[in-house]
């Protein structure tokens, strides 16, 4: 049932609004006062219809209209001016202030309904517009297929995160850890582009799983995935690197036609050991590290230093246990 | 429901409590309310009826509410005319014009337009005159509301 809010300071228009209102099926609210309409109208979930009386004493229509209007946050609300006047003045003004429409007083039913009806089409197109670029702002952030951030998007985050890393010393490290399924052509040439599909979608799901709230996971290519790893060094973002490599590594994948043992190869760098770099650097040394670990057999992590090149393997103690894998 | 309405205002309670006229303010000749039609009815019970969609309970209802009210609106309209209050005079008239407009009562809700109007102007030398002249039509509605609540046919 539709939301209304009646606001009037005669009892007798509320009364006969409300009746109407109810008839024709919607959940009313009445109030005698601006500045009560003006609160129901910004809060949460509030009504998004509204018929408000020009002149009240407190804050009038208008002046409720233009304090709804102010916050931009909130959906839209179709607001209806009730009003005796009928100088164009006076009507050009209410519209000016943000109202959608008015309705002359005393009212006709009929008319009423009509206008409500026009008001109700009217959120309906903005619902839709809103969903519609709430969509197209996911995709141009979001990879179709797994559903983590794009390139572009992860791309502006490591930025914002090393600049911001950079302010604090102490905590400022990022680190990154760039993975690549090893194999994957073989997997898509054996078991076909679905099977492939569900691996990337599966990964993608590990590897969100496995990082903190703060930190960020994309799809940065085909088979290649950028952890993000915020307030972490470089050595440490090498063992949690090591964690996801165990995370993949320690259970094959179930697809509808195949269950298939994936395994992936990361390279690590942190801007503890490259302060001066760039993102862009940032993902290249990650990258060296990365080619490093598939010419050393694959499944396994190297984190890049300017000195060189580590090999990871994690102390026995804090492997994953096999019944967690 | 029907037949179960207060009616707490009764056109004694206005009669016993008359307007005061200014004496530096002759009444006015009935021409210069050009706002007022003579002809329109002083309550339209098609119209009302139309307007409630033909529910007469909800009229009934309205119409003892309207009893109810006009007495708290009527006195405060009369203190404000008293205190020559400009904007005290246009609240209340304001208020009596909707109410009167809702109930299909056009000549009384003219009438209190035309003392909106007069306050809207600050010619509180004519509020008094105007006033007399609103609770002369306000008791003929007041009349007309009785007769429709005890059933009295039009």
């Amino acid at each position: 049932m539709m939301k209304i809010l009646i606001a009037d300071d005669d009892k007798l228009s509320r009364r006969l609004l409300q009746t109407t209102l109810r008839k024709a099926g919607y959940d009313v609210v009445a109030v005698e006062n601006g500045s009560t309409a003006a609160r129901l109208l910004s809060e949460k979930d509030g009504p998004r219809l509204a018929l408000l009386d020009w002149i009240m004493p407190g804050l009038d229509g208008p002046t409720v209209v233009r304090s709804v209007r102010a916050q931009h946050d909130r959906p839209y609300v179709h607001m209806i001016l009730l009003t005796s006047r009928q100088s164009k003045e006076d009507i050009i003004a209410g519209l000016e202030s943000g109202a959608d429409d008015y309705l002359t007083k005393p009212f006709d039913p009929e008319e009423l309904r009509a206008r409500l009806r026009t008001g109700e089409r009217i959120l309906l197109l903005e619902d839709k517009l809103v969903e519609a670029r709430e969509e197209m702002r996911f995709k141009a952030t979001h990879d179709s297929l797994t559903g983590l951030w794009n390139r572009a998007m992860i791309m502006d985050i490591l930025q914002r995160e090393m600049i911001r890393g950079r302010r604090s010393r102490e905590t400022g490290s990022v680190t990154i850890a760039l993975g690549d399924i090893d194999f994957f052509k073989k997997i898509n040439d054996s078991y076909g582009h679905a099977t492939g599909d569900s691996v990337l979608r599966e990964v993608g799901n590990r590897l969100a799983k496995s990082v903190r709230s703060y930190d960020a996971v994309a799809r940065y290519g085909g088979e290649e995935f950028l952890l993000v790893l915020p307030g972490c060094k470089g050595s440490m973002g090498a063992e949690r690197a090591e964690h996801v490599r165990m995370l993949i590594d320690g259970r094959p994948i179930d697809s509808s036609s195949a269950s298939v043992h994936v395994s992936i190869s990361l390279g690590v760098a942190g801007t503890d050991d490259w302060p001066e770099v760039n993102a862009e650097r940032l993902i290249h040394e990650a990258d060296v590290g990365l080619y490093r670990a598939k010419s050393l057999g694959r499944n396994c992590v190297v984190l890049a230093k300017p000195a060189g090149l580590e090999h990871i393997r994690l102390p026995a103690q804090i492997q994953i246990p096999a019944q967690a894998r | 429901m029907d037949g179960h309405v207060p009616k707490p205002l009764r056109t004694e309670v206005l009669r016993a409590r008359p307007a005061r006229v200014s004496p530096d303010h002759p009444a006015q000749t009935e021409t210069d309310n050009s706002s007022v039609s003579p002809r329109a009815a002083v309550l339209d019970r098609e119209e009302l009826l139309n307007r409630m969609e033909n529910d007469e309970s909800l009229a009934r209802e309205i119409l003892a509410m309207f009893q109810t009210d006009a007495v708290a609106y009527l006195e405060s309209l009369r203190n404000a005319v008293k205190a020559e209050n400009r904007d005290e005079t246009r609240a209340a008239a304001h208020a009596f014009k909707g109410m009167l407009a809702n109930l299909a009562a056009h000549r009384a809700s003219s009438s209190a337009a035309h003392l909106e109007d007069l306050a809207k102007a600050n010619a509180a030398g004519e509020f008094a005159e105007a006033l007399r002249q609103f609770e002369t039509e306000l008791q003929l509605v007041i009349a007309e509301v009785d007769a429709f609540l005890s059933g009295v046919p039009k």
